[in-house]
C-alpha cells in the first residue's frame, strides 16, 4: 500500500483519477465527518462543503510539505471551507437548538452536539473534539479568542445540562 | 458550571473519541466530486499531452464560461439537486405584516424543509432579499420572487414537495424549473 506521501506525489505529478479516488477514499469519511458537526447535521450542506473542500485541496496539493498529516491539513481546509459557506445568504434550513430548549431524551451524545446553538456547536467540535486550540478557531472563523472561549463555555454548559436529565446518553447507557 | 471548569471526564473522552468517528459515504458524491474536478481540468481519466491539455484546458475554459452566462452561477447550488422551487409572490401575495411576522415565516419554511429532510428529501433554500437590480432587458413579469428551493428527486416528487410549501397559503405561486445537467 503507498503511503500518505506517494500518492499525493502521485496526484500531483500526474492529476490522475484513480489515485485522487484513491485519496479521496482515505480520506472523506473524516472530512465528512467533521462536516457533518460542523453543519448541524445538515447532509446537503456537508456535502457541498466536502465537495468545495476537495476541489481547494487539489490546487493547493503541490503545496503540502507533510509537516502535518494530510488528515489533518484537509480538515483545515474543511473548516475554511465551512466558514465560508456559514457566511452566505439566509438559508431556510434546519435550525440548531436555542439555549432553554430540551432536545428529546433518546439522542445520543452526536446527536446532541448537532444540536447546539451554530456558533457554540462549530467551537465545541473545533476544540473538544478536533483538538484545535483557542487561538487556532479564532483564526479559522474569524472571531475573536474570548468570543471562542465563551461560545465553549456556553456549550459545555448546554451539554452538561443536557445530559444531567437524561445521563444515561454517554457511554454504555 | 465555572467558566474555567473543565469537562466532566468521561464526557471529555467520549468528545474526543468522536473525533475517530468517520461518516458513511453517501452513494454518488465520490462521483459527483470526480465529475467536478474533471469539468475544471484538475483530474484526469488518463495522461495526455501537454498540447493536448492546452487545447482541453481552454476548451473546459469555454464551456465553462457558458455555463455561468445560462445563470447556473446565480444560484448556490450543488450538482446534486434536480428541480428549483421559485416561490413567486404576485399579486395576491400576502405579505408579512411586520419584521416578526417575517421572522416567524421563516421559521415556518425551515421547519417545512426540516420535516422533509427528516424523511429523507435532499433539500435547501435562500430567501431573497429585497432590491432586485436588473441587467439587460427584463422580462415585464410583475411577479416577485421571494426565495429558491432546490431539491433533490424526480418530477412527481418535485410536484408534491411544491404543493406542500408554506408560500401556497399566503397566497404565493410555487414554480417548479428543473436543473439542466451540462
Amino acid at each position: 500500500m503507498e503511503s500518505e506521501q506517494q500518492l499525493v506525489r502521485e496526484f500531483v505529478a500526474t492529476r490522475d483519477e484513480q489515485v485522487f479516488r484513491a485519496l479521496y477514499r482515505a480520506h472523506t469519511p473524516r472530512m465528512l465527518s467533521l462536516a457533518m458537526r460542523l453543519t448541524g447535521g445538515n447532509q446537503s450542506s456537508a456535502e457541498d462543503v466536502v465537495q468545495e473542500a476537495w476541489s481547494r485541496a487539489c490546487q493547493l496539493l503541490a503545496q503540502f510539505r507533510g509537516e502535518s498529516r494530510l488528515s489533518t491539513w484537509l480538515c483545515g481546509i474543511v473548516v475554511n471551507c465551512y466558514r465560508e459557506q456559514r457566511r452566505g445568504p439566509v438559508c431556510l434550513a434546519p435550525e440548531a437548538a436555542e439555549e432553554g430548549s430540551s432536545p428529546p431524551a433518546n439522542l445520543e451524545l452526536e446527536d446532541l452536539v448537532r444540536r447546539l446553538p451554530a456558533r457554540c456547536r462549530e467551537v465545541l467540535v473545533l476544540h473538544d473534539i478536533e483538538g484545535y486550540r483557542h487561538y487556532e478557531i479564532a483564526e479559522a472563523l474569524g472571531i475573536a479568542e474570548g468570543t471562542s472561549k465563551h461560545h465553549l463555555f456556553r456549550a459545555r454548559r448546554l451539554l452538561v445540562s443536557w445530559l444531567e436529565s437524561a445521563p444515561r446518553r454517554i457511554g454504555n447507557g | 458550571m465555572d467558566e474555567h471548569q473543565e469537562l466532566p471526564l468521561d464526557l471529555k473522552r467520549a468528545l474526543e473519541d468522536m473525533s475517530t468517528g468517520q461518516e458513511p459515504l453517501p452513494i454518488g458524491l465520490e462521483d459527483r466530486v470526480v465529475s467536478h474536478l474533471r469539468f475544471g481540468t484538475r483530474t484526469r481519466a488518463r495522461r495526455i499531452g501537454w498540447r493536448s491539455w492546452i487545447v482541453g484546458a481552454s476548451a473546459a475554459l469555454v464551456f465553462f464560461a457558458a455555463g455561468l452566462m445560462i445563470g447556473r452561477a446565480a444560484f448556490p447550488s450543488s450538482p446534486s439537486y434536480d428541480f428549483v422551487l421559485l416561490l413567486e409572490e404576485g399579486s395576491s401575495f400576502r405579505r408579512p405584516a411586520d419584521a416578526a411576522d417575517e421572522q416567524r415565516r421563516v421559521g415556518e419554511y425551515r421547519q417545512w424543509a426540516t420535516g422533509l429532510r427528516s424523511e429523507g428529501v435532499a433539500i435547501s433554500g435562500l430567501k431573497l432579499g429585497e432590491g432586485a437590480m436588473t441587467i439587460g432587458t427584463p422580462s415585464g413579469a410583475e411577479t416577485d420572487l421571494g426565495g429558491i428551493f432546490e431539491i433533490r428527486g424526480d418530477e412527481a416528487t418535485a410536484r408534491r414537495i411544491a404543493a406542500t410549501c408554506p408560500h401556497l397559503r399566503y397566497g404565493g405561486g410555487v414554480v417548479i424549473r428543473p436543473i439542466a445537467k451540462t
